[in-house]
């Protein structure tokens, strides 16, 4: 496979976790949403082309976020693993048209903002307040729109939509 | 003989056992093991594991740091926008506050003659200067867990865990962790962030202490303790954990359960100012933390002339 596809996947992913640790002067409640960009870019990728987002790839992301958030080691990296779980799991919908892949995104952000809060109220042993996290989701929902198109322009596949091509021999 | 090949085929398709999804289904399991075992190991507060992750931020702070640089314009955009939406609301305050203030200059430099003339009287010895440096925030972590920043000054600007930070406003934390050219500041609404403090002019003592909120609470207020909403809380100097005086903000909510609203504005930190504030106690002791007043301002000196020598490490 050529080297670009992976580099579009990997830089835009990172770019996204880079883009969460960075000081936004945004007061801590509406900080949330930013952690999850990289959610709809994991999601992104490994729907389209699962080939394209190695697991341990995901995992180390989310972990070099959670070194520069100083939050608990293991945090992001496992809520984008289960990101990356729930789109693999759902590739074989993908290719049922835009709207599909929009609501698959859509029941990923809910999934994985439930999860996100369910295992902070874990680690703290109390249960915590769920709206921060669901605003933060929505806010990622809206961002999604703009990062979607980008990704797909990012795409170095949009061309051959399913991938499917004749090859001779064997 | 030409073959379909079709990615998503290789992917699902189980009759032919394809590696991928067993790829999949082995790594996944197993990476998400490991981020179970290191939320346990984070939660337990292993020593090992903070010293890993504090070598990991500091290899990637040139990084941050580089990224600040195309940040910077949006971020004053975006204060410039915030700056203009709060002008007329602002200047009505401001003059308000400059009237109050023009009759608070003659009073305080009244009380400022007084007190060089009490001062001479008792022979009181003089609370030598603090030294400090000032860095620039390179990353936020305010989110569930902490709040606290980077900021790109660490060992090599002679910054030190405990040491205090400030910025124009008032008390904004305390430096946690340092490495070789960045440091980590715990804020003052973090969780684990208790700060000794008086309340107001009849200087109650009580403690600061975050919880991840925007007002940290005050404990420990004695029960008889007149303290109202609107009265100034500063650093008592109990402890020796900061200086004596540091502004941090007024007494605000419910009296029965008492919050500050810090004069900081911890979501929008750009520049902060660490304190190089010894512990009293350990200097006159001579620990290698402590280290007098004197002494700091010194070794920061050497810091910034290379031709100076420096302590060993």
């Amino acid at each position: 496979m050529h080297p670009m596809r992976y580099m579009a996947a990997f830089v835009s992913i990172a770019l996204l976790a880079l883009i969460a640790a960075l000081p936004w002067g945004l007061p801590p409640q509406d900080r949330f949403f930013l952690p999850m960009l990289p959610v709809i870019a994991v999601h992104f990728w490994s729907l389209r082309h699962p080939s394209l987002v190695p697991e341990w790839y995901v995992f180390a992301v989310g972990l070099v976020l959670d070194v520069l958030t100083h939050g608990p080691l293991g945090y992001w990296a496992l809520v984008y693993l289960i990101t990356h779980l729930l789109a693999v799991l759902s590739a074989p919908f993908a290719d049922r048209g835009f709207t599909v892949r929009v609501a698959l995104l859509a029941a990923a952000l809910i999934a994985v903002t439930l999860t996100a809060w369910a295992i902070a109220s874990v680690y703290f042993l109390e249960w915590l307040d769920v709206w921060p996290y669901v605003a933060g989701s929505g806010l990622a929902g809206l961002g999604a729109l703009v990062l979607m198109p980008l990704l797909y322009v990012a795409d170095p596949a949009r061309t051959t939509r399913d991938n499917i091509r004749l090859e001779r021999g064997v | 003989m030409a073959r379909l090949k079709t990615e998503r085929l290789n992917l699902t398709r189980r009759g032919g056992k394809s590696l991928r999804v067993v790829g999949v289904r082995v790594v996944l399991p197993l990476l998400a093991f490991v981020c179970l075992g290191l939320l346990l190991l984070s939660r337990l507060n292993h020593t090992a594991l903070a010293d890993a992750r504090w070598r990991l931020a500091e290899w990637m702070s040139p990084v941050l740091e580089a990224a600040m640089v195309p940040l910077e314009p949006v971020r004053r955009l975006g204060r410039q926008i915030s700056e203009q939406v709060d002008m007329t609301e602002e200047l009505q305050r401001l003059k308000a506050e400059n009237q109050k203030l023009s009759s608070w200059e003659w009073r305080a430099r009244d009380l400022e003659r007084q007190l060089a003339d009490l001062k001479a009287l008792a022979r009181v010895v003089e609370e030598p200067g603090i030294d400090f440096v000032t860095a620039r925030v390179i990353a936020d972590s305010s989110g569930a867990f902490v709040r606290s920043v980077m900021i790109d000054a660490g060992g090599d600007k002679l910054v030190k865990p405990g040491y205090p930070v400030i910025n124009a406003d008032g008390l904004v934390g305390r430096v946690i962790e340092t490495g070789a050219s960045s440091a980590r500041v715990l804020l003052a609404a973090d969780l684990n962030s208790r700060i000794p403090v008086v309340i107001g002019e009849k200087r109650v003592r009580a403690i600061l202490a975050g919880d991840n909120g925007p007002q940290p609470l005050l404990l420990y207020v004695p029960q008889d303790a007149k303290i109202a909403i609107g009265d100034d809380v500063a650093t008592s100097g109990a402890g020796a954990l900061f200086p004596r005086g540091l502004r941090i903000g007024k007494v605000s909510g419910d009296l029965d359960k008492p919050r500050v609203a810090l004069r900081a504005q911890l979501d929008k930190l750009e520049y902060l100012s660490v304190l190089f504030f010894d512990d009293p106690a350990s200097a006159m002791m001579g620990e290698p933390h402590g280290g007098t007043r004197e002494t700091a301002a010194a070794r920061n000196d050497r810091s910034r002339d290379p031709t100076l020598p420096r302590p060993a490490p």
